[in-house]
């Protein structure tokens, strides 16, 4: 008993030093390697008021991603494509490092961060979100909710928003056969829609630099970490995006 | 029409009219909030969060203050939502469910002190006020808070001349009158009554009756979660003394 109290008395004191002892040992105080992501599990289809959503848990962090399809107006500066637009929440409920108010800038970097991966053309086609060209597009709102903030985010928004997309339906819209009578908005049929035509699957990695690369950071870990780093890689391998928040110096980056 | 009631007199998703939803419940999983739990009636989800009682903001009473922050995921519901930085619906839901504890949680004994309380709703399937108010009950639970008792919501409506409890989202659309009540089991005391909508005098003593009736019938439920997790905590205790 009186061990343990010390143990945790010396993480508090020295939280660094209380790491490095274990890195020693190429083990983390949760019992991972340095090599080991935390256990992850992913739940498409779970919120069922949304046409396309999933649930990432990854060790104790966990993200909700749910799509909304809405009719917009297509954009002023190509008629003929649709919207995507990804929204990250980190809500104070969270973590106790959020306030209520306006979000917080970590959420407005992984808004970017998420926007960055997924509106670029290479993921996916936007002129397949057109209805009628230059009339009505598809808006493709694709909001990420924070459950629980437990570090390596990033990892889990990317794999949520991935899952969910792949999982959206786009419904069959019925167009009344003159056009210009466009009165309202035209109907659409739920069953009979097509899954979304998506170019590649992407899954990212965050490592940090804590004496050595750790793979998959705890929020203990990443708030201690000199650097960190998301690599995002897809299917065929190769690399599309990469991200090193923070300071961080070149050896740490090629390491 | 759409028909909201079958002629065996089961309802859209299969229940009777006075059945309840499905519930899910599970306490205590956020290590980083003094208290949490997650609420699932049916397909309304709902993630509360306590923390506190901390030192007060702002004037010092007497008496502990509760606040509450609500809040809608975007996806949450059919239309989505922009989420708005001040939020009026949001607001005056917290306000209502901090006022609904204000009366359960014995705030004489947190003088000069506030709770805060922060609830998420991931699915809205109808019932969100009720599913919320029950959801912050076992939060509150989990962190330990002094309440005279549980505080068990739930909605009641009338469809078609027959009263319904615990009404989904689908049934919200036949345009009855919805209403929300807060009941302390034991004592059978109405701590919240919410309706929105024009109802006949006769019909709103049948609709109260119900709705305390489905309060009074998920205590046991509610209670069953809660010592759940403190059988889950007891091992940390180490051995008995």
């Amino acid at each position: 008993m009186a061990d343990e109290i010390a143990a945790e008395t010396f993480k508090k004191v020295y939280p660094r030093e209380f790491y490095s002892r274990f890195l020693e040992h190429n083990v983390r105080p949760d019992g991972r390697s340095r090599e080991d992501p935390r256990p992850c599990a992913i739940a498409p289809g779970t919120i069922t008021s949304s046409d396309g959503s999933c649930l990432v848990t990854l060790g104790k962090t966990s993200v909700v991603c749910g799509i909304k399809l809405e009719f917009a107006d297509p954009p002023l500066d190509n008629d003929n494509v649709g919207w995507i637009v990804p929204t990250v929440t980190l809500p104070p409920l969270c973590s106790d490092r959020f306030t209520p108010g306006p979000p917080p800038a970590e959420a407005q970097r992984l808004s970017e961060f998420i926007t960055d991966i997924f509106c670029s053309d290479t993921m996916l086609d936007k002129h397949d979100l057109c209805i009628i060209p230059g009339k009505l597009s598809w808006a493709l709102y694709l909001d990420i909710q924070c459950v629980n903030y437990d570090g390596n985010v990033v990892d889990a928004c990317v794999l949520a928003a991935m899952a969910a997309l792949q999982s959206v339906t786009l419904p069959k819209v019925e167009l009344p056969s003159d056009l210009s009578d466009l009165e309202g908005l035209p109907s659409i049929d739920r069953s009979a829609g097509h899954a979304l035509n998506l170019k590649r699957t992407v899954t990212s990695c965050t490592f940090a630099v804590l004496d050595d690369v750790l793979t998959d950071p705890c929020l203990e870990e990443e708030d201690l970490c000199s650097a960190s780093m998301t690599v995002v890689v897809d299917d065929a391998g190769s690399i599309c995006s990469m991200c090193s928040p923070g300071d961080s110096n070149a050896e740490d980056t090629r390491a | 029409m759409p028909e909201y009631i079958s002629v065996e007199g089961l309802r859209e998703d299969g229940r009777r009219a006075n059945e309840l939803r499905r519930v899910e419940a599970n306490v205590g999983m956020f290590p980083h909030a003094d208290g949490s739990a997650y609420f699932q009636q049916g397909d309304t989800k709902v993630v509360a969060i306590v923390n506190g009682p901390k030192q007060g903001v702002g004037k010092a009473g007497d008496a502990g203050k509760v606040v509450c922050d609500f809040e809608m995921a975007a996806f949450s519901t059919t239309q989505r939502r922009k989420p708005l930085r001040l939020d009026r619906k949001n607001a005056e839901l917290g306000s209502k469910i901090a006022s609904t504890f204000e009366s359960a949680i014995m705030t004489d004994l947190y003088p000069r002190s506030q709770i805060e309380i922060s609830v998420q709703v991931l699915q809205a399937d109808g019932g969100v006020l009720a599913v919320a108010i029950n959801a912050v009950t076992l939060a509150l639970m989990d962190a330990g808070v002094a309440m005279t008792d549980f505080v068990c919501a739930c909605t009641a409506s009338v469809i078609d001349g027959t009263n319904v409890l615990d009404i989904n989202h689908y049934e919200a659309s036949a345009q009855g009158p919805e209403l929300t009540i807060a009941v302390l089991p034991s004592s059978s005391t109405i701590v919240m009554a919410e309706m929105k909508s024009r109802v006949h005098g006769d019909l709103y003593a049948g609709l109260q009756d119900l709705a305390i009736v489905g309060g009074t019938t998920l205590l046991p439920l509610l209670k069953k979660a809660v010592h759940d997790r403190t059988r889950a905590m007891l091992p940390c205790l180490g051995p008995a003394a």
